[in-house]
């Protein structure tokens, strides 16, 4: 086989259509495009919060109007008029739905085609999902079954209503409104999210999981997700994104806090398959997240676990706070750019407490003319005594108009410290190739071989549910180059 | 002169004089209009993120002035027995005296800064300010607006120098000096040559804001050592700029040890194919010491080599800052880029801030870095000690094996052996390092 030979075979799947591009014909209730106070009242009220929502949402929008959108990730867009965006967007209903069979049979169907049938999960699977279609949770199922272990895991517009103290007590606790410009603008207008709560002692017995849906033209979607495992509790959860084909950009700006109490262990695993645009780059999501955790009590664990495919641009750095002595923090990624995708991603670990760990494992594969960018921040504080880290961060190219850049910050200010990073970039050598090919296998199977042993260590970490979308979605991305 | 309402860097550009040279006026005013612009550098330019310059703007300087200079015995200098021309700078001006001008080599050609503006050779035209690019975002407009004495050494194609060159600045005044060398290294199509700069000075709060321009013609090969002992109450904030030509090799081996604050910037341009450089570096700081390296080198044609390796140690209160960027352009296919940072913290108050970066534009390429910080392996120094070595010896044995690759790697056993008498003997001034 010739490199000429690989190149258009490449070139195959680097212009595969996107498989997920449909959009879903249903009545939303939207409020016209703008943000000032007024729309965030109507939100508040739409939602009927309580009174410390609404002024939080105010404090939050008064401190974004004082921040400019930051400028250092090394992605390029068009400027963003926040004001040309609807701030809300909720499918209407003619009656809130009690069960699934009351559910919009068109929002179901839209799902099938996705392969996540609602009901297909709750039946066969046991994975209770969180439907979140736009910006209002639809459906969710088997709260039951959790209830009786006391554990809360409903909409955030819910949780809101039932359980405000929890709410209040833990909201902005992690990612205050004053964090960053994007998750500024989050706390001012989030529509709905999720919310978990694990009570002390409780190990949940299924997999949480919720798939967010873009799907109404030129709303910004903005999901605030909290997870609270109490002492000696502990969580897998699930994010899964699939998005329909849209000409015009749209604006992603979500908000994921997670609080690890005593000796809990919470998962979190994201598959994000958003429209990344065309091959011209038009189009496609900006997904700007602030996602962090903090493992406030001893022994606590926290693990983030990605698969970035989708995107037109992806801005996010999966965080964990390690307060608590003992605690772990952890982070694998796999970000997958084509055409014209940018990607800025990492992490940050923060050392507090004595004796933390971290593991970082980032996996950057850029094609066609994406950029991947790794950005990472390890920080050891002085009393944090015989905290280690280990961070391995590899980039893979395929195609001459891609590039990788990697950004690793280590600043370590205790001398009991241990720090590793390692970063490699290359493509798949010529060398590779050929030993596979001497080897009996054809090209296709090699390419397909070495690329899921370049993601290997990142995908073992997923849960089982998602390890199969993962290389589904990979393998997807893969097609046509190998066989 | 200054009065409080002066900024800081208001009353270093004070000194400022017009040029008398009329190749300099469009370099220095463009210079002043940057600086006027933009300011120098604070915490929240990115690159200057962990080095606050604020001491010294808080600080008043002087500038040197012609006057009677002390005298050195043969003694005073580090590598007093190597044979080879010697070039010596005190407080900034060039000493004829102390240099040892008559053993220049065939093909080797010198003249202070002002002789070379004077009458310019032909490419020391062509490359003069040229090399250090605007872009950068060193102290180089303040030593391109303020710049005083410095060497011109031009190395003729086809010479192989035999002896190694020294440049030795020395920092006398009583009272503190603002110094702004400005030197240029031109060597011409394959030749070869051996450099040592050292520089070191009395106690006192001097500041030194360096620049170097270094070309390497096709073919041509630079080793460049530069030791830096300032005085602990010093500053030293330098900047080496490098146009490397086809298959040129450029090897840098720099060596920290003095200063309260300390700044190197190097930056690296692989303009054609084929071309080398080895970035190898060792800074050991104590007290309240603070070093930062700060390297770029740009790959912008095919097959081209870079290798970077920087170690240091960190004792006391010191703070170290690392960033090494690699930057490979769309062009510069069969790259093979190399960049290693490491750390020893031997106290708690120390700090280290590392970044090695790399920013890759093209698909046929090999790029690797690692960055590391630890302390000394408790299991060694037990190993050690199980042995009969008392914890001090212990301790000293395992630092000398962490520095020894970088020893090793600049295969000149003579530099090794004088650099590790810095590193354990007091030397005749300040800024002898005893771990």
């Amino acid at each position: 086989m010739t490199t000429a030979n690989n190149t258009s075979q490449l070139d195959q799947w680097l212009n595969r259509d996107y498989e997920h591009g449909f959009s879903t014909a249903i009545e939303s209730d939207t409020l016209p495009c703008g943000l000032n106070d007024a729309v965030i009242r109507q939100i508040s009220a739409k939602k009927n919060e309580p009174d410390f929502m609404l002024q939080w949402r105010l404090k939050a929008f008064a401190h974004w109007q004082t921040l400019k959108e930051p400028q250092w990730a090394t992605v390029r867009h068009p400027v963003i008029d926040y004001q040309a965006i609807s701030y809300y967007s909720a499918p209407k209903f003619k009656e809130a739905p009690k069960s699934l069979d009351e559910v919009d049979p068109e929002l179901l169907r839209t799902y099938e085609k996705l392969g996540i049938s609602l009901k297909e999960q709750e039946i066969l699977s046991g994975v209770a999902v969180d439907a979140v279609f736009d910006s209002v949770s639809v459906a969710t199922t088997f709260k039951d079954k959790l209830a009786k272990l006391g554990i809360v895991f409903c909409s955030f517009s819910e949780a809101v209503q039932e359980h405000p103290d929890l709410v209040r007590q833990y909201l902005g606790s992690v990612v205050s409104y004053k964090d960053n410009f994007f998750a500024s603008l989050n706390s001012a207008v989030f529509t709905d999210g999720s919310f978990v709560y694990i009570p002390k002692g409780v190990r949940c017995p299924m997999e949480l999981s919720t798939y967010f849906r873009i799907n109404a033209v030129a709303t910004g979607q903005f999901e605030r997700t909290l997870i609270i495992a109490d002492e000696g509790a502990s969580v897998s959860y699930l994010e899964g994104c699939t998005a329909p084909m849209r000409d015009e950009n749209q604006l992603h700006a979500a908000v994921v806090e997670l609080v690890a109490l005593q000796d809990a262990k919470i998962k979190y695993s994201t598959v994000q398959n958003w429209y990344p645009g065309d091959k011209e780059g038009r189009g496609g999501i900006y997904n700007f997240v602030t996602k962090r955790g903090v493992c406030r009590g001893a022994r606590s664990k926290i693990s983030w676990t990605q698969v970035e495919t989708g995107s037109a641009i992806t801005w996010k750095y999966p965080s964990v706070i390690l307060q608590g002595d003992d605690t772990v923090g952890e982070f694998y990624s796999v970000a997958l750019t084509n055409h014209y995708q940018q990607a800025d991603t990492g992490t940050k670990m923060i050392h507090l407490g004595k004796n933390t760990k971290s593991t970082v494992i980032s996996k950057g594969i850029a094609a066609g003319h994406g950029h991947n960018a790794y950005r990472g921040l390890i920080k050891v504080m002085p009393r944090a005594e015989g905290a280690r880290n280990y961070t391995q961060c590899d980039s893979l190219l395929l195609g001459d108009q891609c590039a990788a850049h990697t950004f690793p910050y280590i600043e370590a200010r205790n001398a009991s410290a241990q720090i590793e990073h390692e970063a490699t970039t290359s493509r798949i050598s010529d060398d590779q190739l050929f030993y596979c090919q001497q080897r009996g296998i054809n090209p296709e199977d090699a390419v397909s071989m070495i690329v899921n042993g370049f993601c290997k260590a990142v995908f073992k970490e997923l849960p089982m549910e998602f390890a199969v979308e993962a290389q589904k979605l990979l393998g997807v991305s893969l097609e046509g180059c190998v066989g | 002169m200054a009065t409080k309402t002066l900024t800081g860097l208001d009353r270093l550009l004070n000194d400022y004089k017009p040029t008398i040279y009329p190749q300099l006026n469009k370099m220095q005013s463009d210079a002043l209009l940057q600086l006027k612009e933009k300011g120098l550098p604070s915490l929240r330019v990115e690159d200057w993120k962990y080095t606050s310059i604020e001491a010294i703007l808080n600080q008043e300087f002087h500038i040197s002035k012609k006057n009677s200079l002390p005298s050195f015995s043969e003694a005073d200098f580090l590598f007093s027995h190597f044979k080879g021309p010697r070039l010596v700078f005190i407080n900034g001006q060039f000493s004829p005296d102390h240099s040892k001008l008559d053993s220049f080599e065939k093909g080797l050609r010198f003249k202070t800064l002002h002789q070379a503006l004077e009458h310019s050779s032909e490419s020391f035209k062509k490359y003069f300010g040229k090399i250090a690019k605007p872009i950068s975002t060193s102290l180089l407009p303040l030593n391109t607006a303020m710049m005083q004495d410095g060497y011109c050494l031009e190395v003729a194609p086809n010479t192989i120098l035999e002896q190694p060159i020294q440049v030795i600045y020395i920092q006398t005044a009583d009272q503190p000096l603002a110094l702004y060398p400005r030197n240029m290294i031109i060597l011409g199509e394959n030749s070869q040559a051996r450099m040592i700069e050292h520089s070191w000075g009395y106690e006192n709060q001097h500041f030194v804001c360096a620049v170097t321009e270094i070309v390497l013609e096709a073919g041509a090969q630079l080793k460049h050592y530069k030791i830096q002992q300032e005085a602990k109450t010093a500053y030293h904030l330098a900047g080496i700029y490098v146009e490397q030509q086809g298959d040129s090799q450029f090897i840098s081996q720099a060596i920290n040890l003095g200063a309260v604050l300390s700044r190197q910037d190097i930056e690296v341009d692989l303009a054609a194919s084929g071309a080398h450089c080895t970035l190898n570096g060792l800074y050991v700081l104590d007290g309240h010491q603070h070093h930062d390296t700060h390297s770029r080198i740009d790959h912008r044609l095919p097959h081209g080599t870079s290798r970077e390796y920087y170690k240091g140690i960190l004792k006391e209160s010191s703070r170290a800052v690392f960033n090494g960027k690699v930057i490979v352009h769309p062009k510069a296919i069969k790259t093979d880029a190399e960049q290693y940072n490491k750390n020893l913290l031997l106290s708690n108050d120390a700090e280290v801030d590392t970044k090695p970066q790399l920013e890759i534009f093209v698909d046929d390429v090999k790029c690797a870095h690692g960055a590391t910080v630890g302390q000394l392996d408790p299991e060694a120094l037990f190993f050690l000690r199980s042995r009969g070595l008392d914890e001090q010896m212990a301790k000293t044995l395992l630092i000398d094996g962490f520095m020894a690759d970088i020893f090793d790697a600049m295969q000149w056993p003579e530099i090794e052996a004088i650099l590790k008498t810095l590193l354990v003997i007091p030397h005749s001034h300040p800024g002898p390092f005893i771990i």
